[in-house]
């Protein structure tokens, strides 16, 4: 089911009603009916995956309570074992499987060695890679002893399926959601109205800016070799706003239904677009991905200890690890090999003439440099992430800088359309810009009820009018 | 919880209060099919595809034919070809009607086709009048809610636009490079053209490749040649009955010949006498096309004017 369907329309007060209204004082009811109404939920799109969901939530359960109970730190470790082998798994099969296949058979042909193995053409579970790894956090976490095993089938088997973040995340840490669903629930206005707001805000996002800026980024890299300069910027410049606008605005109807429920979910984007460097970046995008790669992969890995290979190293395979996870696809393999460069770039000090002019400027003027450099190199390495094979992905950037004068300018059709989703995203990232100290830019507690009413009421007018209502797909569901 | 059940329900009015206002707005700058959805049962119909939509002109035909209430109900290939989809629809215009009307059927090779290897009932399973029980309600919120298919704003942002480009004719239509089309208050599909003749010869050439390409993957189907024949008798039954070929470009034209060399015997073979087929492609010479296809506006009233005359001297 998608949130920007007719039918989570209708789904969606339908279990708060029964919610709040019918088991508002019954815990274990009202965690039952989540969990029933998320299967319900995943189901929708396609029930016969509902079998992994199980399997990974009733094996996770298991390894936790094993891993809890066991004295030996042999036994616990196996158990731990098996909960990363199945899970892993799980990926490995769905994802990773025919990806490996195929590129073993290239790579030894190229070797002159011709071997047909076979490809398994399975369908790719929506959000396998966010579940997995949610399940994943528990039995490291209880492993690690960070947090006590569960006692309660349903409460884990509802906190792995918990619909507001099952197939796109924010990828939640067992430690932080899964206490939420052993506590008594209270209804609170607050709640309610921030994430009423939320769930605006994230319907604006991907149906007014994402799904129109798709409407030229698919024509643009789909017919790239036809177009040269800027042209491919602004299609690199639209994809950077539709993928953050796609998937923070799902991030945001997630936490904002969730809180309708009373859950506290993670905030998942932090104006990434605004960082003044690299790191920074990575600090405000994806931050529940990016968390838990640190906390269960770099950091084990010895994070920042250690000599200096063996930091770089580790910073290497984190954002090898991050590109892979997106995808089956050399490309995301690019991906995040492009980022670990320039998280590296950014770390080396350099001191020559333009660094000391460069430390002259103003702190704003540095601030603003910082951020059109960040942006520009994320979005150079957006394209490798769009496009469909490595060679038209370097052939995009070929064109894009070396073909012809760079500002010969060829306005994709509809020209209309374009001219307004031109306007809206400037629009857009003017209301983020003057937003970026708030949580997210309707928190508008602080005005008038007159004027928030207002802001609410313009934002919902650009939906109606502006948005696209075709079937349009979370970007991230396909990772 | 008093507080938020409050709100909800403002904020459901507010919503509600909205659309029902933006719902009266709608007319025919919504979409080139909304104003034909809201129109009252007439005596006097114009029935086709795109080609009729755009070139047969109800204003006109009143005019010639001392009628009144002349409506063209023609979509487009996609929605109107012959099949039971839209004669349901007809069937549902004219229930009010007894006798005297007056009818005219635009035909063409590709209103009577098929795609090769699909079923004439799946085609027309997409067509923008499947499923639509109401064509006379004004607001037709049937229509809104399962066919238009955008939010409901875009019907106040298409009002504004279409007064826009209206107003600067010449410099947006340069901007905006291309036709925007509004449907008139008598069904006549008003379509504004782009001036640059570069742009023209764009759409022609995409026009003629298009449908050079149909004609290898289209077949004459017997499905709609039924439908076509049911609808001529169900018609005659409450008035005269015109069929029509209207003018195209001669490339089109002789796409048209090559595909279906024998289209005009097949369209009288479903007549009862020959003078009730009007074939105007004797004139394409004389007409100007916006893509090869669709008479532009200047020619659509010559065209009706004519049509109109060889009915008057037919009728009886």
């Amino acid at each position: 089911m998608l949130f920007n369907s007719i039918e989570f329309a209708i789904f969606l007060p339908l279990i708060f009603v029964l919610y709040w209204f019918i088991f508002p004082k019954n815990r274990k009811a009202q965690n039952l009916l989540l969990m029933g109404a998320s299967y319900m939920f995943y189901g929708w799109w396609d029930w016969r995956f509902l079998g992994l969901i199980l399997f990974s939530s009733i094996l996770d359960f298991l390894a936790g309570k094993f891993i809890e109970s066991s004295k030996r730190p042999k036994l616990r470790k196996a158990a731990l074992s098996v909960s990363l082998i199945g899970n892993l798994g799980l990926l490995a099969t769905f994802k990773y499987y025919d990806f490996f296949i195929l590129s073993l058979q290239d790579s030894l042909s190229v070797l002159g060695v011709a071997i047909n193995l076979r490809t398994l053409n399975l369908i790719l579970p929506v959000g396998i890679s966010f579940y997995t790894f949610q399940t994943m956090s528990y039995s490291i976490d209880v492993y690690r002893r960070k947090m006590n095993a569960t006692k309660s089938l349903v409460d884990f088997m509802a906190f792995v399926s918990f619909f507001p973040q099952l197939v796109a995340g924010p990828i939640e840490r067992a430690s932080s959601l899964l206490p939420q669903f052993g506590r008594e629930r209270v209804f609170y206005y607050s709640n309610f109205s921030k994430g009423a707001a939320l769930i605006l805000w994230g319907l604006f996002k991907k149906i007014v800016i994402a799904d129109n800026a798709a409407i030229y980024v698919n024509q643009i890299f789909d017919n790239y070799e036809l177009y040269q300069g800027i042209t491919l910027f602004i299609g690199a410049f639209l994809f950077a706003f539709q993928i953050y606008c796609d998937f923070s605005g799902y991030s945001d109807i997630a936490i904002g239904t969730a809180l309708l429920f009373g859950f506290e979910l993670m905030r998942n984007f932090d104006y990434p677009y605004f960082s003044s460097s690299i790191s920074a970046f990575w600090r405000r995008w994806h931050i529940s991905l990016s968390s838990w790669f640190r906390d269960y992969l770099y950091i084990p890995l010895g994070g920042s200890r250690g000599s200096g290979f063996k930091r770089q190293r580790n910073i290497l395979l984190v954002f090898i690890v991050s590109g892979i996870w997106h995808g089956a696809n050399w490309t995301f393999f690019i991906w995040g090999m492009l980022h670990a460069i320039y998280y590296q770039l950014s770390s080396i000090r350099i001191d020559n003439r333009f660094k000391r002019h460069f430390m002259r400027l103003p702190q704003k003027g540095k601030e603003m440099f910082g951020i059109l450099n960040t942006f520009f190199v994320v979005t150079i390495a957006w394209i490798f992430f769009r496009a469909p094979t490595i060679s038209e992905a370097l052939d995009y950037v070929r064109l894009l800088f070396f073909k012809g004068w760079f500002f010969d300018l060829h306005v994709p059709t509809p020209k209309a359309q374009f001219a307004y989703t031109i306007v809206l995203l400037i629009g857009f990232i003017i209301f983020e810009w003057c937003s970026r100290n708030k949580e997210f830019p309707l928190e508008l507690s602080m005005y008038s009820w007159k004027v928030r009413w207002s802001i609410y009421y313009i934002v919902f007018l650009l939906i109606i009018t502006f948005g696209f209502y075709g079937e349009n797909e979370f970007i991230y569901f396909a990772f | 919880m008093e507080r938020a059940i409050y709100k909800t329900l403002v904020a459901f009015v507010l919503v509600a209060a909205t659309h029902i206002i933006l719902a009266f707005l709608a007319d025919g700058t919504t979409d080139q099919y909304y104003q034909k959805f809201i129109l009252p049962n007439s005596k006097n119909l114009i029935f086709g595809t795109s080609r009729a939509s755009q070139g047969l002109n109800p204003t006109v035909l009143n005019e010639c034919l001392g009628k009144q209430d002349f409506q063209n109900f023609a979509f487009t290939l996609l929605s109107s070809p012959f099949g039971e989809v839209y004669t349901n629809a007809i069937k549902n215009k004219i229930s009010t009607i007894d006798s005297g009307g007056y009818f005219i059927v635009a035909v063409d090779p590709w209103s009577i086709s098929k795609w090769k290897g699909k079923s004439v009932a799946m085609a027309d399973s997409r067509s923008i009048l499947s499923e639509i029980e109401h064509f006379d309600r004004k607001p037709n919120l049937e229509y809104l809610w399962f066919k238009f298919s955008y939010g409901w704003g875009m019907i106040a942002y298409r009002k504004f636009e279409k007064f826009v480009l209206k107003s600067n004719h010449r410099f947006f239509n340069r901007q905006v490079n291309g036709s925007f089309a509004e449907v008139n208050r008598d069904g006549y599909l008003r379509v504004y053209p782009s001036l640059d003749s570069s742009f023209v010869a764009l759409k022609e050439n995409r026009t003629f490749g298009e449908y050079l390409k149909k004609s290898k993957e289209m077949e004459l189907s017997s499905e709609r040649i039924e439908s076509l024949k049911k609808l001529i008798q169900l018609l005659n039954s409450k008035g005269k009955v015109f069929l029509v070929r209207l003018p195209v470009h001669e490339r089109m034209y002789d796409i048209e010949k090559h595909y279906m060399n024998d289209f005009d015997d097949r369209i009288l073979e479903l007549l009862a006498e020959e003078k009730y087929y009007i074939n105007m492609t004797d004139s394409i010479f004389e007409h100007t096309y916006i893509d090869g296809n669709h008479l532009y506006y200047e020619s659509a009233l010559d065209v009706s004017q004519r049509l109109a005359f060889q009915i008057k001297a037919r009728r009886n």
